[in-house]
This record gives structure tokens, sequence and C-alpha cells, in this order.
């Protein structure tokens, strides 16, 4: 499914130029989910944006697929429609644009970029009144602007009605645990598990195992110095838990 | 003539085109203090201050010859509004119940005219029949929609309502113009306990310079709600002067703007407190594209007396590509000490991280910066009703699916 070789990217530019990306190697088979760990300055979110296209990072080596197609040289939201979702560490405000506007721009673009029909008024009402009450969304909530005056619990149980209602085929999510209480991390999760299935994929970046109490991966890797150094089952993350990323660390070096 | 004629330190040609202009009307006293206050400055230059960002001196060189698209002509957003077209200049208009012509020849001498030079030259030229004085009995059943002369070259009209004591008088304006240079001059006097609501619609091409001046008496208990959309011209200069002559008097002036490659939009306004109680809110939004400019001057003049003002006043600008340019002059000028006011004044680019989450999400780049720059400018006509700023909007948001 996400099949990343080799990658190297930089950020900044000019004098300021830095690699943060060196040398990254991972895949995640469809149906799976994988964990990244990993100290903070590891490269975890960098590596976040370059998978999703942002600007501000350059690519300077290796690859990355996403089901056999080359997504690095794609316009963001061509990866979007092909499939790539990335759940914000901090999600963005967008003022003036209602989250039921949005969404629905969002999906009929995609749908557009496929070459696929619209989905009716209709149609998106009612599945979007099903998600929303999933998530304990109210339809007061989605008339809002997006994320202005959201809480940060709001703010990501919109990122997993986006998700649901998007369903793509490979998430990403990033830190989707920082600044969650325990009622709200539970919403979420359920949301996330609820998109677990065969035929897609998911990418956990997390500092902590409280998430994955919550969303059991079935690989944990860990980020370190802007590539991977360890790869384990589900223990791995309980150990980095236990003995904090030194141990690890040392190990590999 | 020679007289006025030496009124002008050193005439151009449109200017002593405007003086012939001006021989060839029926003289009155009130018509030559209009074009004297005019002629005292002439057409405004960017030395002139309420002008510096403008320069109407060197828009209108000689008369320009009107070469009249039919469409540009028909191309009112408020066209499809539910409203009593009134066309300014084609005779006397028909007008619906509760409004009648008081005079077909308003001849009064404009107020503060020295300051308005462009105006007082519009007031001057309006001939009969161009100038009209409207009295406002009742509240009409519909908004009326003023259209103005789009078929001549060069277009000078003067429209002055009365607004009788608490009646609700809806207008909606639209200014479009085809090449040619015209002066519009509104007048309302709102008496007291009478509302006002005036919403504006402006669109020219690159070849129309166009000046349209308003002048807002509002008495006590009275309210002014005002917002539009301007595209601007070669030049053009939407003006609004709003006077609290009154006690407990509400007036909201707001608009947004979208400014493209060729085009030039000034939007200037005057508040006066010259009572107490008053409260005052602007708030103008608006977006530039390289190769446009768009100017914004805003001034609050409080009064000593005019204790317990309450006055606000926001400008905030997007610049959506390099080669865009936004002026702006926000001013307060206080002589009373027990007041809230303030101003605010922001140019900016649309915000990068906001438009990476819309891409991420699978809008494609042009349609996520038409997306932000018209929920941005939009803030500024939320308090239209619903029907009439939806039209707006629609339109806002073609202008920017083409052009981005």
């Amino acid at each position: 499914m996400l099949k990343i070789e080799n990658l190297t990217a930089t950020v900044g530019e000019d004098d300021e130029t830095k690699e943060i990306i060196k040398g990254l190697t991972l895949e995640v088979p469809a149906g799976e989910v994988h964990a990244i760990m990993g100290p903070n300055g590891a490269g975890k979110s960098t590596m976040s944006y370059v998978l999703t296209g942002r600007d501000g990072y350059e690519v300077t080596g290796g690859s990355a697929t996403l089901n056999g197609d080359h997504i690095l040289d794609m316009e963001p939201e061509e990866r979007a429609a092909a499939g790539l979702f990335l759940s914000f560490q901090y999600p963005v405000e967008i003022p003036g644009v209602p989250v039921m506007t949005f969404v629905r721009t969002a999906m009929n673009s995609q749908r557009k970029l496929r070459g696929e029909e619209e989905i009716s008024a209709a149609d998106f009402l009612k599945k979007s009144r099903a998600v929303a009450a999933k998530l304990k969304l109210t339809p007061e909530m989605l008339k809002r602007p997006v994320n202005v005056g959201f809480s940060g619990g709001e703010k990501k149980r919109l990122e997993i009605f986006q998700m649901m209602m998007l369903e793509p085929g490979f998430l990403i999510l990033d830190e989707t645990d920082s600044g969650l209480d325990i009622d709200a991390l539970r919403i979420v999760s359920d949301g996330v598990n609820e998109l677990r299935s065969p035929d897609r994929g998911m990418l956990v970046i997390t500092h902590y195992q409280r998430l994955l109490d919550h969303i059991q991966p079935d690989k944990v890797h860990v980020l370190a110095n802007g590539k991977i150094i360890a790869t384990g089952g589900p223990e791995l993350a309980l150990r980095l838990e236990k003995e904090g990323y030194d141990g690890v660390l040392s190990e590999a070096a | 003539m020679a007289a006025l004629k030496d009124l002008f330190p050193n005439p151009n040609a449109a200017e002593l085109e405007l003086a012939g202009l001006y021989a060839g009307l029926k003289a009155n006293p009130q018509r030559e203090r209009n074009f004297e206050a005019f002629a005292q400055t002439g057409l405004p230059h960017t030395r002139v201050e309420a002008w510096k960002y403008s320069d109407l001196r060197n828009a209108v060189q000689i008369l320009p010859e009107a070469g009249i698209e039919p469409e540009m002509t028909s191309a009112s957003a408020f066209a499809s509004a539910d409203a009593t077209v009134i066309e300014i200049g084609a005779g006397v208009p028909k007008l619906p119940k509760g409004m009648r012509v008081a005079s077909e020849e308003n001849l009064t001498a404009l107020g503060g005219a020295e300051d308005l030079p462009v105006a007082a030259l519009g007031a001057a030229l309006a001939r009969a029949g161009q100038s009209l004085l409207i009295e406002v009995t009742q509240s009409p059943e519909k908004p009326v929609h003023l259209v103005f002369d789009t078929a001549s070259a060069n277009a000078f009209q003067r429209v002055s309502f009365v607004v009788r004591k608490g009646v609700q008088f809806s207008v909606l304006e639209s200014h479009i113009r085809s090449g040619g240079f015209s002066s519009i001059v509104l007048e309302y006097s709102v008496e007291a306990g009478a509302s006002l609501e005036r919403f504006i619609y402006q669109k020219a091409d690159t070849s129309a310079v166009q000046v349209a001046t308003c002048i807002i008496h509002l008495a006590d208990d009275t309210s002014l709600s005002q917002a539009g959309i301007g595209f601007g011209a070669k030049l053009a200069r939407m003006e609004t002067q709003v006077y609290h002559h009154g006690e407990n008097a509400k007036a909201s002036i707001n608009g947004a703007y979208l400014v493209g490659d060729g085009y030039h939009l000034d939007q200037t306004s005057l508040v006066r407190h010259a009572q107490p109680y008053c409260e005052t809110e602007q708030l103008v939004k608006g977006a530039v594209m390289d190769g446009g400019r768009a100017v914004f001057q805003g001034k609050f003049f409080v009064a000593k007396k005019a204790q317990k003002t309450a006055a606000q006043m926001a400008h905030n600008a997007l610049i959506l590509e390099n080669g865009g340019e936004v002026n702006a002059k926000p001013e307060l000028e206080i002589y009373a000490d027990d007041v809230e006011c303030a101003h605010g004044n922001t140019v900016g680019a649309l915000d990068e991280t906001a438009l990476f989450y819309m891409r991420q999400r699978g809008i494609p780049e042009t349609q996520a910066r038409a997306l932000l720059t018209r929920a941005f400018i939009g803030e500024a006509l939320d308090d239209m009703p619903e029907a009439l700023g939806e039209i707006l909007m629609e339109e806002a948001g073609a202008w920017l699916t083409e052009r981005l």
C-alpha cells in the first residue's frame, strides 16, 4: 500500500536548508496499522508533511508510492484524491467557511479529480448526519466555520469526521492524541478503529503509548534522526514507555 | 465664463471641456456656486490630500468618449433582486407608492462643496431630469433599485432623497459604467426615527472613470445600514459621508472589494459625530490582484459635544498576488473625552497553512484560494439581508474563480 524507500528531504531555503529526513524506509501494507514513535525533532511531523506535499519541504532523494503510484510528484490535492489523508496535529482554522461547505467541497473536488460523479446534496446530508451522530458532533457545530472557536477535542473530532466522510485509502494521524482528555480520546479512537479495514492502511504518529492502548498497531517503528532505527510489534511501544527512547537509541547506535 | 476659466490654475483639456459644458447650461446662482466650488480645486490630483492615492486629473486628461458595451449596461448583479427599478436620467421616473418627485431640477448648492470638488462638479453639471429631489413619505413595499446613466459618454447626475420621519427606506444602487467620465451625487436626509438601508454594486471597465459621492444626514434615533461590493474601474471612487446630527443614531458602513489587473478602486469615507450617543461601525474588506490598486481612506471625526460616541473602524485587505497594491489611511479625530473609538487596519496575504489544509483535503489550490478570499471579504456583507448578500457573494465567487 504505502511504500517509502530511502527518502531524504530538507526543510528551509538557501543557507537555512536543513536535512530532516535522512534515508527513511518504511512499508505499510493494506489492512495494517503502523505506529511511528520517536523523540522530539526526530522528523515525525516532517515526514507527514513531505508525504502530503506541503510547501517548504524538498524531497532530495528516494521515493514514496501509494498503491504503486509515485505520490511525491503530485500536487497535494492530487495526493488527497489518490487516497492520502493527514489528520493534523494542529487542525487549521478556516474563517468564514462552514464545515459542511468545506467537507462537501473537498469530497466533490476529490471525486472530480478521480473522474467520479459529485455526491447529491441529499446523500451528503444523510451521510454527514450519520457520521456526526457517531462522533457526538451537533448540527450547530457543522454550520460553524471550520475549527474556528472549536476546543482542542472538538478539532480532533472534526478531523475524524472528515476522515469518515471522505473515506480515504490511507490515513496518517499526526499526534492525534495531543490535547485530548480521556473521553475525547475514546471517541476519536473509536472513530479511527471503525475505519480499519482490509483495504485501508494507517500510520499513527505518536509520542505516547496511551493512544496505542486504544488503537492497537500491527507494527511499531522508532523514528530517530530522520530514519527508522527499530521496528517491532506492539511490545516495542511498551518497552519505549518503560525505558524511554535512550535504550533503543543506544542499541541502534 | 472667462472669469471662471481663470479659476483653474493650469486647466487641462478636460477641465476646459467641463467649463464649456457648464457654460452651455442655464445659469443660476446655485449651479454657479457648485461649479465655482469645483473650479477652486479643478480635477483633483495627488497633491490634494483627500485624493493623494487617486489621481483623477491624470485619469481624465480629456473628456473620454464612452464605448458602450451592451453587456456592461445590464450587468448589475442586483438585476435579479426583488426591487423596483428606477432609472435615473431616463426622464422623470415613475415612482412606487410612498415616493414622489419633489423637484426635477434640484439646484440647491451642495453642502461642504469645497471639500468635495468632484461631487460639486456633478451637482453643477446635472441637468433638469438628471437632478432629482425625491421625497419618501411612506416605507415602499420593496427596495428601490437605482440604476444610473450608463449610456452617455459623460454622466453628471444628482439624486437627493428626503426620508421622512419613521419611514424605512431600502435602496440598491447599481453604479455601472463602460468608458466615459461620471460624477454621481447622492444625498439622503434621514429624518428622526427613519431608517436607511443602502446596498451598492459598482462595476466598470478599465476605460471608465467613475466618481460617486454619497452624503447622508442622520437625525435623532435613525439607523443607517450600508454595504456593498466594488470592482473598480480605470479609476473609481466611491465616497460616503455620514453626518450624525441627532442623538442615538446608529450607522454601519461596510463594504467589500475585489480589484483586478488594470483596475483602481478608492473607497473613501468620512463620518462626523456632531451629537452625543451615536454609534458607527465600519468594516471594509477586500482583495487585490497583480496590477490592481485599492484605496481605503476612512475618517471618524468626533466633535467635543459628541460624548458617549462609540465608533469602530476596520479595514482588512488581502494581496492575492505580488504587484497588487493597497493604500490605507484610517484616521480618528476626536475632541470629546468620553468616547469609545478605535480603528484597525491590516494588509496581508492568504494564510498558507489554511491553503495547505484545504489542499490536503482535496480542494485544488485555485479553488481553495477563491474559497478563502470569498469568505474573507464576505464578512463585510454579513449584515445584509441574506438574499441580497448571496447575490453579491455569488458574483464575488465567480469573479475569483475566473481570475485565480
